[in-house]
């Protein structure tokens, strides 16, 4: 009796039975019930149908533009966010504030419109559009497109998490370098960059993550031509659709989540590779 | 010189990034005048859409606060088995493609699926319909509040907690008088970070909704079927409300930075950080 | 009172163990300091006997009446955490009456009186002036004089502080102990305070218990426990000493012609480790050289307030770097400078057979 007592008391705070209840009950409804679906839903699809359907060309090809699309982007953030960061903390100029507040717009604004807008101001006779066809560059219905999109997109992940990482950056170690006779050129690449590049790969492996699934901003903007412009994700909706697609978007989605994961966890080892001295 | 350059190509950047889009959208909205944009804007579908969409992210968020303020409270109060797993469990919306997610759940509750006829059977229908939306738009913004909470709480820690406990305060009073006060803007900062992707989900919806127009067509779901029909200027100016709305979340955040996360850096005098 | 019956507690499904058959017991009235290194267990037993954590096994008794039963609400014991905890969002007057507005509707006190109440403690920790300040904009010394206010609002019999002095500045220290021990006689609490400095327990308290690797040392009286240790651990948490290695014969060491007795038998040994207390060693001044019992030239000397520390190196029979520490009117009249040579006699050497046991005492027999 007194050890029952004793182990219903295990936590002093109150609350516990009640909260895990009801994260059980979320995350059981609306995490691993979905999930298990869509699990149970690929095992009754038969190997040689499953690995028909992976090897599909357009499938195929989908899924390589999808891909290699979320990895260009991101890789344009990481450099693009890392300058962007280092700027907004590092100088003070007019509209400073302005632009730093705004650095978060592409996550407020509804990927849908900002697909219609990216593709309204890139094509042939949008305000860029024109402009860039002048000089032979079309953006529109080509993979440039999605990696535009897919910019614009992620953007905001990488200059978010180098952020507070370089701001933190006390002034004593810039002044200690400097009196050890650091230029500034060394100073960044020598003491900064090693400090913000876990940060700016956590941000990278955001920014792949949310690119590698994103549909709204990009079917505007992609045209979506088969083997040519039409992403992964588009696909499986396209299936889903049909009566009969459930099999080819189960195995479609599969895959992609498979991808994914094995992208994000060369991600982190990279990331725990450039931690090397927090541990 | 090496600055000059690299705050003009960060200013340019950021015109063609940022800016450029803002200025479209507000132009194309009123591109063939005020009357059409009022038309477009309060004609029957576009407000069925609106109401569509406050409804849903409502509701989401409603759900979503409460998921937060829970699992916030059980991650960061107590130590158990599976927490890592299950911290893990609540980050993966994240990497989940929202078409991936509108799939799940046709999977589970459309015709065919696990729930579908048994729950058609009581005449409940989930896909294809509003539950359906709100089912998807939880999945997709199931981490915003609760991540912005769980490191706040953690940081917090438990000792006021624990001291409300000896003098004798319950649960319900801890949480209310000590702990909610405490994360209150962490809450809200939270609430305006799923608010914003609430409104403007759309992959998973367009999915998982069926895109029935004048019942379960959201805002976004409208724009693109306003511009698939090649009403261009009433799809900006239907956009132009949701641009409102996102600057509106933005001006908001920024204030919310601005006021409260400085405050938070109180903690005792020997733990304070030296800037 | 506090009544503690072996009482076992271990982290990490056991694999950890925080506390090992802890007994002891506090009468009602005491001021007792439960003191430790980190890592002792001693936060730990505090919060145990507070109800913030629960024990593997053993008994808790408060008051006379058995507490594990009991939720920490009930068990109405005023607790302070180290850095005071204080609710942030609320102002000093909130935070204090906090304790008597979340009583259960039938036992709350009326507005009036709570404002009464709060008013009075706020008094009886001299804050009275602070009641509208928020806890950011207090010092150090003026938290803790809230968070006391705060614990007491409840009414609390006993008074559990853990590390009531570690976040504070020196100077404040030393006035807040002189006035939480006139407040503890003031209000008959029984109270027991965690520290890890032996010299505040030793200021403080009435006794004091030793933990170390969560097992209970010694429990006794300030001026027992230092000059009666139990145990070796003891001798050597409660002050600085000096070691030297000798061989024992029939229970007596020399050093030079030198000889030192004690009474007790001892098996011979090579190499004996004894201690020595600092101020165990004389300076001697020139004259009374024939009482002294080895040379040594000074090496170091730190001004330590109301101490002088002298490092001296001996020049015969003796090796290595001793502590001595003198009064600063010794100081003077021996005209100590660095580098000379002064006589030392020794007054008494530390033995410790094993080191689960009180220590033997070594004097010399001569004069």
């Amino acid at each position: 009796m007194a050890r029952l007592i004793q182990n219903r008391q295990r936590h002093i705070l109150p609350g516990f039975g009640l909260n895990m209840g009801v994260m059980l009950f979320f995350v059981g409804l609306l995490i691993v019930l979905p999930l298990a679906a869509l699990f149970m839903h690929t095992t009754n699809i038969s190997w040689s149908k499953f690995v028909d359907i992976a090897q599909d060309e357009r499938v195929q090809s989908a899924l390589k533009l999808s891909f290699s699309s979320a990895i260009i982007a991101a890789l344009i953030n990481l450099f693009a966010g890392i300058m962007v960061a280092w700027v907004l903390v590092r100088y003070d100029f007019i509209g400073r504030r302005l632009f730093d507040s705004l650095i978060d717009f592409p996550f407020a604004l509804p990927t849908a419109v900002a697909g219609m807008t990216l593709a309204s101001l890139y094509d042939h006779n949008g305000w860029l559009g024109g402009l860039l066809k002048s000089v032979g560059v079309q953006v529109v219905q080509t993979q440039a497109g999605i990696v535009l999109a897919l910019v614009f997109i992620g953007f905001p992940f990488v200059v978010r998490s180098v952020q507070p990482v370089l701001a933190d950056m006390n002034q004593e170690i810039e002044q200690a370098a400097k009196s050890l006779g650091a230029n500034g050129r060394q100073f960044f690449w020598r003491i900064v960059l090693p400090t913000i590049l876990p940060a700016a790969f956590t941000g990278f492996s955001l920014a792949l993550a949310r690119g590698i699934g994103e549909y709204g901003s990009v079917i505007f903007i992609a045209g979506n031509i088969p083997y040519v412009s039409e992403i992964a994700p588009l696909l499986i909706a396209i299936r889903v659709d049909e009566e009969s697609g459930y099999e080819s978007a189960a195995v479609i989605a599969i895959l992609m989540m498979i991808i994914a994961f094995i992208l994000l966890l060369l991600g982190n080892v990279l990331q725990r590779w450039t931690r090397f001295y927090q541990k | 010189m090496g600055r000059i350059l690299l705050i003009t190509v960060t200013v340019i950047f950021l015109l063609f990034l940022l800016i450029m889009p803002i200025a479209f959208i507000m132009i194309e909205a009123v591109g063939s005048g005020l009357q059409p944009y009022a038309q477009a804007i309060g004609n029957q579908a576009t407000l069925h859409a609106i109401l569509l969409t406050i409804l849903v992210t409502a509701v989401t968020i409603v759900i979503n606060i409460i998921i937060g303020l829970s699992g916030a409270w059980l991650i960061s109060k107590f130590s158990f088995r599976g927490k890592a797993f299950l911290t893990t469990l609540i980050e993966l919306p994240f990497s989940i493609s929202p078409v991936v997610v509108g799939f799940l759940f046709i999977l589970l509750f459309g015709y065919n699926g696990w729930f579908g006829k048994l729950l058609d059977n009581y005449g409940i229908q989930i896909a294809f319909a509003v539950p359906g939306i709100i089912l998807v738009t939880v999945f997709v913004t199931f981490p915003f509040i609760i991540r912005e909470l769980i490191p706040l709480m953690q940081e917090q820690g438990k000792d006021e907690e624990e001291t409300a406990l000896s003098l004798g305060a319950r649960g319900w009073s801890i949480f209310w008088h000590i702990t909610l006060p405490n994360i209150k803007w962490g809450l809200l900062y939270g609430v305006v970070l799923c608010l914003a992707r609430a409104m403007g989900e759309f992959g998973a919806v367009s999915i998982i909704s069926g895109n029935i127009q004048g019942e379960t067509d959201t805002l976004t779901l409208h724009i693109k079927n306003l511009y698939d029909g090649y009403y261009y200027n009433e799809a900006f100016a239907v956009s132009s409300l949701l641009l409102i709305v996102a600057l509106a979340t933005l001006l908001i955040k920024s204030f919310l930075e601005w006021s409260f996360k400085p405050k938070t850096k109180y903690k005792t005098k020997t733990t304070l950080k030296k800037t | 009172m506090i009544n503690i019956e072996r009482i076992n507690k271990s982290f990490d499904h056991g694999r950890i163990r925080i506390l090992e058959d802890v007994n002891f017991s506090v009468p009602k009235g005491q001021l007792v300091a439960l003191l430790g290194p980190s890592g002792s267990g001693k936060t730990t037993l505090l919060r145990l006997i507070a109800g913030l954590e629960n024990a593997d096994s053993g008994t808790i008794e408060l008051e006379g009446k058995p507490a594990q039963s009991k939720t920490i609400q009930q068990r109405q014991v005023g607790f302070v955490f180290q850095h005071y905890a204080l609710f942030r969002h609320m102002n000093v007057f909130n935070n204090v009456a906090f304790g008597l507005r979340v009583k259960p509707w039938f036992k709350r006190p009326k507005r009036k009186i709570i404002q009464q109440k709060v008013q009075e403690l706020l008094e009886l920790v001299q804050i009275n002036e602070l009641a509208k300040r928020y806890p950011s904009q207090l010092s150090g010394g003026q938290r803790q004089r809230v968070a006391l206010a705060r614990a007491l609002a409840i009414e609390p019999k006993i008074l559990l502080l853990d590390e009531p002095f570690g976040a504070l500045d020196a100077n404040v220290r030393q006035e807040l102990r002189i006035w939480l021990r006139k407040l503890h006689d003031r209000m008959q609490l029984t109270t027991l305070f965690v520290t890890h400095d032996q010299q505040e327990a030793m200021d403080l308290a009435d006794r004091i218990i030793l933990l170390q690797k969560g097992k209970l040392q010694q429990i006794d009286t300030p001026e027992n426990i230092y000059e009666k240790p139990a145990n070796l651990f003891v001798y050597q948490f409660l002050g600085s000493f000096n070691t030297i290695r000798l061989p024992v014969n029939n229970s007596s060491i020399k050093i030079g012609h030198h000889v030192f007795q004690t009474d007790r038998q001892i098996a011979n040994a090579d190499m004996g480790i004894f201690y020595i207390r600092p101020y165990h060693l004389r300076l001697l001044s020139q004259n009374q050289a024939t009482t002294a019992h080895f040379y040594a030239s000074v090496q170091g000397i730190l001004f330590n307030g109301s101490i002088i520390k002298l490092q001296i190196q001996p020049i015969d029979y003796l090796s290595g770097i001793y502590e001595v520490t003198i009064s600063p009117s010794d100081y003077h009249a021996h005209h100590v400078k660095n580098g000379a040579i002064y006589p030392f006699s020794i007054q008494e050497l530390a033995f410790f057979i094993t080191p689960q046991q009180p220590p033997i005492t070594f004097k010399t027999s001569e004069s």
